[in-house]
This record gives C-alpha cells, sequence and structure tokens, in this order.
C-alpha cells in the first residue's frame, strides 16, 4: 500500500514537471505582451520586459523559473507586482470555503435526491427528480447564477449578492456551485441504488425485518456509492479551484477569477503559478478518492 | 467501525475544514488605519455611502501602473494643485492661485495655507516633485509618462540622456512650486488631474509600485478622504479627513468603493441596497425611465475604425472617402443598442466643452456641422473613379476588432452596409483583446476599430494623436495639412481662434483626408441613490464625482 502511494505520489511530480513545461510554453505562444495596454510607449514595454528578464532566451527564462519553482518561489504578477503565491494565498481561502461547502451541499443533497428518485413509487415525484438531475445538467453556471441574483436579490430581496461579508452573503454562491454537480451526484446515485436494490442480500436484508433506513444506508448504498467516489475526485478538484463565472458574479475575490483574468493580461508567471496550483489540487484530490475506493471496495486492489 | 462509517468521517473531516476556513476569513478584517483616527467623529448616524468600483489591476501610486482602480481611488484621496469645474473654470484645491507668464511656459503655482496630509504633516511642493520625477522612470509602468514631456527636459530624461535633477521644476520655498514646459501649453491647467500631476508623500512614497500604497498606515492622502481599509480585489474604505484643505466642503463621514467585476451583478447589488452609486448600461434605460435614480451622461471616448493607409488600394484618398461616406451611422448606433451609443461623424468627443467664442460653454459638436454625411450615390462614383466600378476588382479586406458587443455590432453593419452600397466584402475577425492591440499596434491589418477616451479637457487629446511621430498612429497617417494645422494651433494663444484653428485640423483629417472612420460616441449610464445631492459632474471625463455629496435622511 505504502509502495503504491509513493508511485503515485512519484507520477504525481512527473505529471507536475510536465505540466509546468508545457504551460510555460503555451502562454509564451499567445500573441501580445504582458505590458501591452492602450496607453504604454513601446519604450516603457521594453523597460520592463527588461527588468523582469523577459528579454533573454526563452530556454534560460525556462531554466530559471524551473529553478525558483523547487524552491517555492513562483515569481510576481506582473500586473499586480505582487508575489504569486501571496496572489494564491489571498484568493485560496475564499474559493476554498465556497468550494467545500459546495462539495458537501452536492453531495448530501445529491446521494439524498438519488436515493429518494431510486425509492420512490410516485411518479410524479421522480418526474420532478429527473427534470431537475437534466436541467442541473444542461444548465450553464452563469445562468443559474445570474437567475438566483435576480430572483433572490434583485426581486425578493431576501439575500446579499456582493462579496462574502456575512454567513448569508455564502448562500446564493454556494448554491449556484453546487447546483450542476447535485444534479449529476443525484443521478449516479440513482443509477447504482436502483441496480443495487435488485440484489439478493437487500430481499434478504429485508426478510431479515431489518429497518428500511438500515438497509438503505447500510447495504444499498454502501454497494452503490462506488461511481459516486470515483466522481468526488474530478468534483472536488473543480470545486475547489473555483469558478470564475461564480467568483465574478458573485464579486468574490477567488483565485478563479483570477486565473481568467491573468490570462487574459498575458501575466505569465500568476498563470504559471495558478496551473501549478490548480493542478497539484487535482492530482491530489485523484489520488485521494483512489484511496477511498479501496477503502470502501476492498476488491479494488491499489498495487498494480 | 464499518467502512461507511469511515466515508462519514471524512464528511465531518471536510466540513470541519470548511468551517475552519470560514473563521480565517473572518479574522482577516484588517485594522482601521491610524492615520487621522483619532480625530474623526465617532457615534451618530454615520454618513457612509457605498460606490460600485470595477476591480482592476494597477497601483494606487499615482507615478506607478496606476489604473482604473486608482482613479476611482485618487478621486477621493488625492487633491491636485487644481482641477476643472463642471462649467469650465478652474476650481483652486492645493493651490490657491497660480501666476502665467505671457507665452504659457512658466507656471507659478502659490499653495495654500493649511495644505495637509492625513496624518497632519504638511504639503508642499516637493510632494507633487516626487510623484513626477518617479514617474520620469520608464520602468514605473505609468501610461501617463509622456504628459510630463512638456515639463522642461522632461523627455530626455526618460530616455535617460539628461539628469533627473535637471526637470524643469522648482520649489523657492514651501508654499510656491514652480514648473516650467519645454513650450508654450494653453492647456496646461487642464493636464493637472493626470497621476503624473498629483501628489505622493516625498518621504513616505519613495518606492514606485511598492506596497506603501494600500497600507493605511503609509497611504496618506490630502485629498477629503483618507484610506482608511483596503480589502484587495472586495473593497476600500475611505474616511473623511480632518486635515483636508477644504474640510468644509466635505459632508459624508466615509465612502466605501465596493468591487464588483459584472455589470448585472452591480445593477443587482444596486436594487437589493448593496451599492448607492453604479454604473450600468442600457439594460436599465426601460426600466428607470423619468426615475431620479438614472442618470445619463455622454462620455468622452469615440468609437472610430482605422484604414491602414500602407495597404492598397486604402492608401488611396478616394477609396477611404468612399468607405467613409457610404455608412449610415444611425443604423450602427441602433445595432450597437440605442440608448448607449449615439451616432456621430466627429474624431473629438462631441461632449467636449469648447473655448470658441470667448468660451459660452457651448459643446465641441454642436458648434460646427457634421462632418461626414451619408452619401451613396457619390460613394459609388468615387469607387468607380479609384477603378473600381460597382465594386468590382476590389480585394477581399479583413476587418480586425476585439470580440467585445459593441465592436462586433459596429463591424457588422460597416460590412452589411459596404457590401449592400458599394458591393464590396469585407471579411470580419473578431479577435481576442489582447491579441488585437498587438495587431494594431503592429500595423497588421486592413481595417481594424479603435477606441479613445479623452485623457484630459482639451481637443488635442484626440488631435495630436495622428502625426508621422505619434506613438498612436499606428494606421500610417501621414498628412501635412493635418500637422501644419496642429502646429498652428499650438502657437495660437488665444483661445477663441486656437479653437477654430483646432475645428479645422479636425476637419482636414477626418473630411479632407478621410483618415479614419468616426462612427459612434459613448454614453455613460449611472444608477444613483435619489437621497445623494451635490453630486460634482468633472468636465475632464464627464463622469461624476462623489467626494462633496451630501445624503439626506
Amino acid at each position: 500500500m505504502l509502495k503504491t502511494i509513493l508511485k503515485r505520489v512519484l507520477v504525481g511530480v512527473a505529471t507536475m514537471f510536465v505540466l509546468i513545461t508545457v504551460t510555460f510554453f503555451l502562454v509564451r505562444l499567445m500573441p501580445g505582451s504582458p505590458f501591452e495596454a492602450e496607453n504604454v510607449s513601446a519604450q516603457m514595454i521594453a523597460s520592463l520586459e527588461k527588468e523582469y528578464g523577459l528579454d533573454q532566451p526563452l530556454l534560460n527564462q525556462y531554466l530559471l523559473y524551473l529553478e525558483k519553482v523547487l524552491h517555492g518561489d513562483l515569481g510576481i504578477s506582473y500586473k499586480k507586482n505582487i508575489s504569486v503565491v501571496t496572489l494564491i494565498g489571498r484568493g485560496m481561502p475564499a474559493t476554498m470555503q465556497i468550494g467545500l461547502l459546495a462539495f458537501l451541499l452536492a453531495a448530501v443533497v445529491g446521494i439524498g435526491l438519488g436515493i429518494w428518485q431510486a425509492s420512490t413509487k410516485s411518479g410524479f415525484i421522480r418526474g420532478l427528480l429527473v427534470s431537475y438531475a437534466t436541467l442541473g445538467v444542461s444548465l450553464p453556471g452563469f445562468v443559474t447564477a445570474l437567475l438566483l441574483i435576480v430572483v433572490f436579490g434583485a426581486w425578493l430581496q431576501a439575500l446579499p449578492v456582493v462579496g462574502l461579508t456575512s454567513p448569508k452573503h455564502y448562500i446564493l454562491p454556494v448554491i449556484a456551485q453546487a447546483f450542476g454537480p447535485i444534479a449529476t451526484i443525484s443521478r449516479l446515485v440513482k443509477s447504482s441504488y436502483s441496480e443495487a436494490m435488485q440484489m439478493d442480500y437487500v430481499t434478504m436484508a429485508r426478510a431479515k425485518g431489518l429497518r428500511p433506513w438500515q438497509i438503505s444506508l447500510k447495504h444499498i448504498l454502501k454497494n452503490a456509492i462506488l461511481p459516486v467516489i470515483t466522481y468526488f475526485g474530478p468534483a472536488i478538484a473543480f470545486l475547489l479551484t473555483g469558478s470564475f463565472v461564480v467568483e465574478s458574479l458573485f464579486s468574490i475575490p477567488g483565485i478563479g477569477k483570477e486565473f481568467v483574468s491573468a490570462i487574459s493580461n498575458r501575466d505569465y508567471t500568476l498563470v504559471l503559478g495558478l496551473s501549478i496550483f490548480i493542478g497539484g489540487v487535482i492530482i491530489v484530490a485523484n489520488l485521494v478518492v483512489d484511496l477511498l475506493c479501496a477503502v470502501v471496495d476492498p476488491r479494488i486492489k491499489l498495487n498494480d | 467501525m464499518t467502512r461507511f462509517a469511515k466515508l462519514l468521517s471524512v464528511f465531518l473531516i471536510l466540513s470541519l475544514l470548511a468551517l475552519s476556513l470560514a473563521a480565517c476569513g473572518g479574522a482577516q478584517a484588517p485594522e482601521t488605519s491610524p492615520a487621522g483616527a483619532a480625530a474623526s467623529p465617532s457615534g451618530g448616524g454615520e454618513r457612509e455611502i457605498t460606490i460600485r468600483m470595477e476591480p482592476e489591476t494597477g497601483t494606487l501610486d499615482p507615478a506607478g501602473n496606476s489604473s482604473i482602480t486608482y482613479w476611482g481611488y485618487a478621486a477621493y484621496a488625492l487633491a491636485p494643485l487644481v482641477e476643472l469645474a463642471p462649467d469650465g473654470s478652474y476650481d483652486y484645491i492645493i493651490a490657491e492661485s497660480c501666476d502665467i507668464n505671457e507665452d504659457n511656459t512658466v507656471f507659478t503655482f502659490h499653495f495654500r495655507e493649511g495644505a495637509a496630509w492625513s496624518d497632519g504633516s504638511p504639503c508642499t511642493p516637493a510632494d507633487y516633485i516626487n510623484t513626477m520625477k518617479r514617474a520620469l522612470d520608464p520602468a514605473c509602468g505609468s501610461g501617463y509618462s509622456d504628459f510630463l514631456f512638456k515639463v522642461k527636459n522632461g523627455k530626455a530624461i526618460y530616455e535617460g540622456s539628461a539628469d533627473p535633477d535637471t526637470l524643469g521644476v522648482s520649489a523657492p520655498d514651501d508654499k510656491t512650486l514652480v514648473i516650467t514646459l519645454e513650450e508654450p501649453c494653453q492647456y496646461f491647467l487642464d493636464l493637472l488631474f493626470l497621476p503624473v500631476f498629483y501628489p505622493s508623500h516625498a518621504e513616505k512614497a519613495t518606492e514606485t509600485n511598492g506596497d506603501w500604497c494600500f497600507d493605511p498606515a503609509r497611504s496618506l492622502a490630502n485629498g477629503p478622504f483618507y484610506l482608511a481599509e483596503y480589502v484587495p480585489e472586495q473593497y476600500i474604505l475611505l474616511k473623511k479627513n480632518p486635515y483636508y484643505v477644504q474640510k468644509e466642503r466635505i459632508s459624508l463621514d466615509s465612502i466605501k468603493l465596493l468591487a464588483i467585476a459584472d455589470t448585472q451583478s452591480a445593477i443587482s447589488a444596486y436594487k437589493t441596497g448593496e451599492v448607492d452609486v453604479t454604473s450600468a448600461d442600457y439594460t436599465v434605460l426601460a426600466e428607470y425611465e423619468g426615475e431620479d435614480d438614472l442618470v445619463i451622461l455622454p462620455s468622452m471616448t469615440s468609437y472610430y475604425t482605422l484604414l491602414n493607409w500602407d495597404r492598397e488600394p486604402l492608401s488611396n484618398p478616394l477609396v477611404r472617402e468612399a468607405l467613409s461616406i457610404s455608412i449610415d451611422r444611425d443604423a450602427i448606433a441602433a445595432s450597437a443598442g440605442k440608448g448607449s451609443y449615439e451616432p456621430t461623424s466627429f474624431f473629438v468627443a462631441r461632449y467636449m466643452t469648447s473655448k470658441l467664442g470667448g468660451g459660452e460653454g457651448k459643446k465641441w459638436g454642436e458648434e460646427v456641422d457634421p462632418l461626414l454625411a451619408l452619401n451613396i450615390e457619390r460613394a459609388q462614383q468615387l469607387l468607380a473613379e479609384a477603378g473600381y466600378p460597382g465594386g468590382e476588382g476590389f480585394p477581399e479586406l479583413s476587418f480586425k476588432y476585439p470580440a467585445m458587443e459593441v465592436e462586433a455590432a459596429i463591424a457588422q453593419s460597416m460590412q452589411a452596409q459596404w457590401k449592400q452600397n458599394l458591393g464590396i466584402t469585407v471579411n470580419l475577425e473578431a479577435q481576442e483583446y489582447q491579441v488585437n492591440i498587438s495587431d494594431r499596434r503592429a500595423g497588421d491589418f486592413d481595417i481594424c476599430r479603435m477606441r479613445w477616451t479623452a485623457d484630459y479637457a482639451d481637443p488635442t487629446t484626440f488631435l495630436s494623436m495622428y502625426t508621422a511621430s505619434a506613438s498612436y498612429n499606428d494606421s500610417g497617417v501621414a498628412s501635412a495639412k493635418y500637422e501644419e494645422l496642429l502646429a498652428l494651433s499650438e502657437r495660437e494663444g488665444e483661445p477663441s481662434k486656437r479653437f477654430q484653428l483646432l475645428h479645422d485640423t479636425e476637419k482636414v483629417l477626418v473630411a479632407e483626408e478621410f483618415a479614419f472612420i468616426p462612427t459612434l460616441a459613448g454614453i455613460g449610464v449611472t444608477l444613483r441613490s435619489p437621497k445623494l445631492g451635490n453630486i460634482v459632474i468633472n468636465p475632464s471625463r464627464n463622469t461624476p464625482f462623489y467626494k462633496y455629496a451630501t445624503l439626506a435622511d
């Protein structure tokens, strides 16, 4: 087990190296300069590029960057004049809070809805839940977020829509973030749960006279949860790395928003730093999920 | 412990983590500034208003790479020597008077008694000189450094061929600032609201683009409000500055600038009452029509289309004229969104205050006829004269523009009209914003969109852009007649005559040389709480300022 984990970590490091290299050269391929703006002279661009070492051969810049990354230095954002590490540290709490809360909401509500959908006898409720699941999967995030803002903010004036200054401020962005994942999780749970419901051991459990909730949680869900956990990896990575749409619509100072503006600003160091960070989160999340799968289903062996 | 219970425990750990992070977030609230805090009034009803700002990168240092955030902040926290009043006269702020020599080259400013920073230290000429000197280092990243080229030796210092100490500024004593110019400039006082002419504390603000400017303890203000709290990407809290030299004009206790990126979110935030003032767009026009909330102000922005003089067949003036007069600007405005844009054939922002005829406060576009009119017949004739009858044999041109709603609407409308009226084919090429700027600056286009907002309240902010040596001349405009007229206007000391020359200059550029094609003028839509009073419209940008605003109960 330990050996497997070590192997996976090494693969992760190699992946990171490839990620850094590819991203480094890709951002340089984009036309434009980080310092080009409507009102800046050519002389100033040249002077700034020199100051940040962008006038040197690309390979030198690349090697220099690798060396810095190994020392934990992700450089300085060209546009903001602040170190990339500081910027990530500044944006992470907001993104993580929204992401984790949205993940918990999505997992709990998604699993609940999935079970309900699989076990209800009412065609009406099933139809309702199926339509929600379809809607949630197909509705783009910005539509959900704007709808929530317009309905609960502008019309009902029930909830604030700017920033994260009080607990109330969390409600709408978390729902907006969780809306899609809830639908996906409920669909996954529904299909694997209804499959598991047909199993002999469930009939057996019923025959033993166990309580319905015991059967549901201990016997069916435990066996139905595996595909859902596999989905948790990408889902938690997606939620933790922030959503540009939700962050910019709700004016949340997170890293998702930072990422998009960094790309359009050609802020090379910030794009690279955020890629490394997000890549790291995804690799770790996937590793943890694989381990979890092995814990839940002993038939899955990790050592090959 | 069953496996399912293990899974549950993972959930619990995650939720605890989320809660602890939330707690960290709460503990982040910065402390208020010591600067002037003791003297600010406490208790009673705080008169605070919240204004939306667009989150943007950039520093608050007037000598650095200042951007939209800077403009929002500086309007309240920093005070210029002199600023323009709504009627076009000068409102003396830190200076109480200014002596100007006969040929407009030496400007002597006399400082007000009691001019001070928010920690009580005196505000002196050295603070203004500090910004100027730092902004003449090309590494400062300021987009406004070239305005300092008007000051003696400014350009030479920027280019590294003169010593920074030779800059044409001096302070004979603590209350006098003398600025000597390279050549006469009639509108020099109008430039003083640009960042590079703003003060930065001579002792505390020495590191250009440094982080001092975000730190309430070190970022001092000499304007009506001081920086009390700075939370990156979220808000800037400004409080009344008890040391402001004209503090009797301030009515509010504090102003909060709240960062909201998305305009639709900002409009919702206005409706929920989270902001009192926000810039909006045409989507609110119908809803708020006739209500006090809605303020519509023409902005100092011109949209125009560049034609590349270095490429066939656009090098031919006949072709340029045909393209210029074969489009209906009303149709372009309609497709761009009625109420947000106005059709115009002027290059200079048409609402700029003119000084023609002794300065009756007339607007630039009101006092002369439009420069271009739709004339399809003549356009077809011109095209035939140029060798392309009915558009035959006319090469396909590409029209580059950044992928933005209004730019796409302009380009599509022009493309369709040229096709219909002249029978020529133009291919649209929507680009990413940075790519478009890059291509334009490199002169790599046939037709390219352009947009310009006045930097200061004088027509030369537009008209000086297309001389052969100007850095914005991306389309290869070369017109001796235009440059001659512009030079004449620079030498003309009498305002009314000078404005006549400037009108002539624009006419040559737009309606004789057909250098490019003006299409639309921007309009600013603002929503503001009807409780606010005494809002000053700053004519330099035609935007409302709230520094002296009052708040009704």
